[in-house]
């Protein structure tokens, strides 16, 4: 794969807005698809966080979660003409990409049982650790869900995305998101009983 | 029916409850009013409300992010490791260069379906001529026991694999 070095590239790229008024993500697409690296800098800069905390729950490094991310963004680069406005909104789309890298990297390894965790801090005071505890419980009850409603879970809980968003995410309807985040909840309600503050 | 649209809409709020959590704002910003008042009216649902946010607390604290300097970092290997690419083809070509490219795309196209059809072997038009005859000079044989017409040669025959059959009526 050749690197970078294309200075023309942004020559002929649709401008992005001027400074002062915020492009939204459609209008950054647009520049991306244009070759427009500054465009694509600020799409970056506005998701990357997100994608990456995403790609983090399914695998079990930080440095897989990062390959993960840089693939993500290395796709939006050059297929951002793909992108087309009345399919899916474009945090949808960039999740939709992750989530498929995720899939296929959770393929191609074990998958996740939340059996053990490097992330639990070994020498931390007791409150702190009671805590990373009840963190870690509940790391693995959510990972323990299908991966369908874990997804869903995810996408709406902690990725931010709406009800609409995340069902498109996931090719799915907003009512058979709806279904997969009750069972998603009720689950984990009772996985999580004995933990403090939940109750049936 | 105002009780009735009170118990349907009260189904709904738990719907919200059950998939989107306690927290209003997870909701659907269409329904949020309209719950919000719902639950106002109802103390199960308050519960219910309740319940919910106690998983949202809980699921709140697994929520990670990437730290600030992590992400700077990841951020410019991706920039650095972006790979080359043409620019998007209605930025790169004038329209003016791309009508011939175009008109000599299909001029391509058409020449190469005519040499397809002068070059491409004729189909056969049927049997033989006579074979269907011969057919049906034994067929009649075979009804009417008068013996096969003198022109009617075995070979005739042969292409409906019958050589036996007459060999047997002989």
């Amino acid at each position: 794969m050749s690197k970078k070095p294309d200075p023309a590239r942004t020559a002929a790229a649709p401008e992005v807005p001027a400074i002062g008024k915020e492009p939204d993500d459609a209008e950054l697409l647009a520049g991306i698809a244009g070759g427009d690296e500054r465009a694509f800098r600020l799409f970056l800069g506005r998701h990357l966080s997100a994608i990456l905390a995403f790609a983090r729950r399914y695998v079990r490094t930080h440095a897989d979660a990062e390959d993960i991310a840089q693939e993500a963004f290395t796709r939006v680069w050059l297929n951002a003409g793909r992108w087309q406005a009345g399919q899916a909104p474009p945090r949808s789309w960039l999740h939709r990409i992750a989530y498929h890298l995720c899939i296929d990297e959770l393929r191609r390894s074990q998958p996740l049982t939340g059996a053990s965790d490097h992330r639990v801090a070994e020498h931390t005071p007791e409150s702190a650790l009671v805590h990373e505890a009840c963190q870690q419980r509940v790391r693995q009850a959510v990972r323990s869900l299908p991966e369908r409603q874990r997804t869903a879970l995810w996408l709406c809980a902690y990725q931010g995305l709406s009800n609409k968003e995340a069902a498109a995410t996931l090719q799915t309807s907003v009512e058979a998101l709806e279904s997969l985040l009750a069972r998603a909840r009720r689950t984990l309600r009772e996985k999580l009983q004995a933990v403090e503050g939940i109750k049936r | 029916m105002i009780e009735h649209h009170n118990i349907v809409f009260e189904a709904r709020v738990r719907e919200l409850l059950e998939a989107y959590g306690g927290s209003p704002e997870a909701w659907p910003a269409h329904e949020r009013e309209a719950a919000l008042g719902c639950i106002a009216r109802s103390k199960t649902l308050q519960k219910l409300q309740q319940e919910a946010a106690a998983l949202d607390e809980l699921l709140a604290e697994d929520r990670g992010r990437g730290s600030g300097q992590a992400c700077e970092d990841l951020a410019a290997r991706i920039v650095s490791g972006l790979p080359a690419r043409q620019p998007a083809r209605s930025a790169a070509r004038p329209g003016w260069l791309r009508a011939p490219a175009l008109a000599a795309g299909i001029a391509g196209v058409a020449v190469l379906v005519l040499a397809f059809v002068l070059r491409a072997p004729q189909e056969p038009a049927g049997p033989e001529p006579g074979a269907f005859d011969a057919f049906e000079h034994w067929a009649w044989s075979d009804v009417t026991d008068e013996p096969l017409p003198a022109a009617t040669k075995s070979e005739d025959l042969d292409f409906m694999g019958l050589v036996e059959l007459e060999t047997e009526g002989a």
